[in-house]
């Protein structure tokens, strides 16, 4: 059984988020058979990632209506993905952000792992720009978070 | 005549790969300012490429393109082995061309699905076109997935493929996979030619222009080698293509555009170009203008078909010679694996030298020229790129002049909007590819 962290991003300020803590949990080391991976504005290609594994933990930044640094850890994807509009950006290739990659697969239907989500609120995309302080401070909280719920669901 | 003033900004364009945008100013029905705008950040790769040694650079150059890398990895080898004079063998020849043809197919089926056909039917993405066509769309997964498996075959893996180095293959792969492999192509290959009949019924718009096609021939329909050709008849090596080509920088882009060269002196003596100052069309429409009767015997029934309208002035005919390079791809594959043997050696042996090479190849969006400096011990000491993208952009610009003006300048800001969006996606920019290099200059007081 292939088990995942997926880390979705783009070098744009918050939208760093899903690759920064990718890179934070791979280092730590102790979730020996889950595989750890970093996608670019994945668009269309995002469902035959999805494809490679039985169970994924994908990680994105969005605008979710929360205040800036919160975040939503959503067991089951389609509990999200299914009722929430997109609104696709340019960080988004071919127009495909992850809402609609997912639904795209339902469309044609494509079967698709079990699929669990961890989003944390922007602050802003700036272009090249850093991440932003509000997520910045929150790092350790979402590494812990994400750490325990891979050990007790993945 | 309309007296109304209207700006179209695109600041994003949406279903293209990279960051691009579009300005457009009309002032009493006439186009006073028109932009393709190119500002995604410049990447530097051929400065990277300098220090490095010649073994690298397959695998550096793979990552200025998750589209096209096998285009970037051959036309780097095929100029590195021009520097050390290497002989290829018969099946490391095949095996490169079999290698283009996955990258042209997933490249191809891409475009088409998720780029370009949800503009026929007046939807914004692939999501509303699932909506209405599903089989078609699940054809084209599949169709994409033949590309998918094909470079994945030679090239250990599907997205940036590691297979390819200068001298041949790191490995070659199996019977066993090729036996299954080619099970797969020609279950797909009928698919692709429904969906290429199903694409020539997809009513366009008649959009007639006068453009010069530029792309590589070769006896066999040109993928990874052959001449250059125009269609006013100029015929020239990869090392002449610095004679008859240019690249400036424009302001509005971060990608520098190219054009044809006027006279010059070579050394050869001086040298007329056909086309001084023009700008000029690379890609799948400008390689079937230029060799629609090298296509094989095995497509005449399809181009009847679907109507045949190559050569073509029409940009909007793209798609369809996207689908015809696929259904060409998928059969030479095909050709290429039923004759496969396990070779002596995936390689031959590099002997190298200082020199001066220049390679190119057909990348699914048009040509690709590298050319490298090597030293004695293999160190590139410089290179230049020249992507298909930066070669198109002088010719988006003027088609959407055209284009625009045609399509009649007094038509809704939406509808200018979609047209213009729809002209530009026939060149399936690559805008990530295109902006791998900016002159520099830094003023220092």
């Amino acid at each position: 059984m292939r088990k995942a962290v997926l880390g979705v991003g783009s070098a744009h300020g918050d939208d760093q988020i899903g690759w920064h803590l990718v890179d934070c949990l791979s280092q730590l080391g102790h979730v020996n058979d889950i595989e750890f991976e970093k996608i670019s504005a994945p668009g269309g290609s995002l469902i035959d990632c999805f494809r490679r594994y039985d169970q994924i933990l994908l990680i994105d930044a969005g605008d979710l209506g929360l205040k800036a640094g919160e975040f939503s850890l959503i067991e089951k994807a389609d509990d999200y993905l299914l009722v929430n509009n997109s609104q696709p950006t340019h960080f988004s290739s071919h127009s495909l952000g992850v809402v609609d990659a997912y639904r795209l697969a339902q469309q044609l239907q494509i079967s698709l792992p079990q699929i669990s989500l961890f989003l944390v609120q922007i602050e802003h995309t700036d272009t090249m720009a850093p991440i932003s302080n509000a997520l910045q401070i929150r790092i350790a909280d979402y590494i812990q978070r994400i750490e325990r719920f891979v050990l007790d669901n993945i | 005549m309309s007296e109304r003033k209207i700006t179209i900004d695109v600041p994003s364009l949406a279903r293209v790969e990279g960051e691009g945008a579009l300005h457009l100013k009309i002032e009493k029905g006439a186009l006073q300012h028109l932009q393709f705008k190119i500002y995604e950040p410049p990447r530097f790769f051929e400065k990277f490429l300098e220090g490095r040694h010649y073994t690298e650079v397959p695998d550096i150059v793979a990552r200025i393109c998750g589209i096209c890398p096998v285009a970037y990895q051959v036309s780097a080898v095929n100029a590195l082995e021009s520097v050390f004079e290497v002989q290829l063998t018969p099946w490391i020849k095949q095996m490169r061309r079999l290698l283009y043809c996955g990258e042209w197919i997933q490249s191809h089926s891409l475009h088409i699905h998720l780029l370009a056909l949800p503009d026929y039917f007046e939807e914004d993405t692939v999501l509303g076109l699932a909506a209405k066509h599903p089989e078609e769309v699940k054809r084209g997964f599949a169709i994409q997935e033949a590309g998918n498996r094909l470079i994945k075959f030679l090239g250990g893996r599907s997205v940036h493929p590691v297979g390819l180095q200068v001298g041949g293959f790191h490995k070659a792969p199996s019977e066993d996979s090729a036996t299954e492999l080619l099970e797969y192509i020609e279950s797909v290959l009928p698919d692709a030619m429904a969906m290429a009949e199903w694409i020539s019924t997809i009513p366009l718009p008649d959009d007639p222009q006068t453009f010069n096609s530029v792309a590589l021939t070769s006896l066999d329909y040109p993928l990874e080698a052959g001449r250059l050709k125009a269609d006013n008849g100029l015929d020239i090596s990869e090392t002449e293509y610095e004679y008859y080509f240019r690249e400036l920088q424009s302001p509005h882009s971060t990608a520098l555009w190219s054009l044809m060269k006027g006279s010059l002196v070579t050394g050869n003596g001086k040298k007329e170009s056909p086309m001084d100052g023009d700008d000029y069309l690379v890609g799948p429409l400008a390689r079937l203008n230029l060799n629609v009767d090298q296509l094989p015997e095995f497509l005449s029934d399809l181009l009847e078909k679907v109507g045949n309208p190559f050569p073509s002035n029409n940009m909007f005919h793209s798609m369809l010679a996207r689908a015809v390079e696929i259904c060409f791809a998928l059969h030479e594959s095909a050709e290429i694996l039923r004759q496969y043997k396990m070779p002596d050696a995936a390689s031959v042996p590099v002997k190298v030298k200082a020199g001066t090479g220049c390679g190119w190849s057909e990348a699914p969006r048009g040509l690709l020229w590298h050319r490298y400096d090597v030293d004695e011990e293999g160190i590139i000491r410089a290179a230049k790129i020249v992507p298909p993208t930066s070669q198109n952009q002088a010719r988006i610009e003027q088609d959407l002049m055209r284009s625009l003006q045609r399509f009649g300048l007094d038509r809704s800001d939406q509808e200018l909007r979609l047209h213009s969006e729809k002209v530009v996606r026939n060149y399936d920019p690559c805008i990530s590819c295109a902006t791998h290099f900016i002159n520099l200059t830094v003023a220092r007081k």
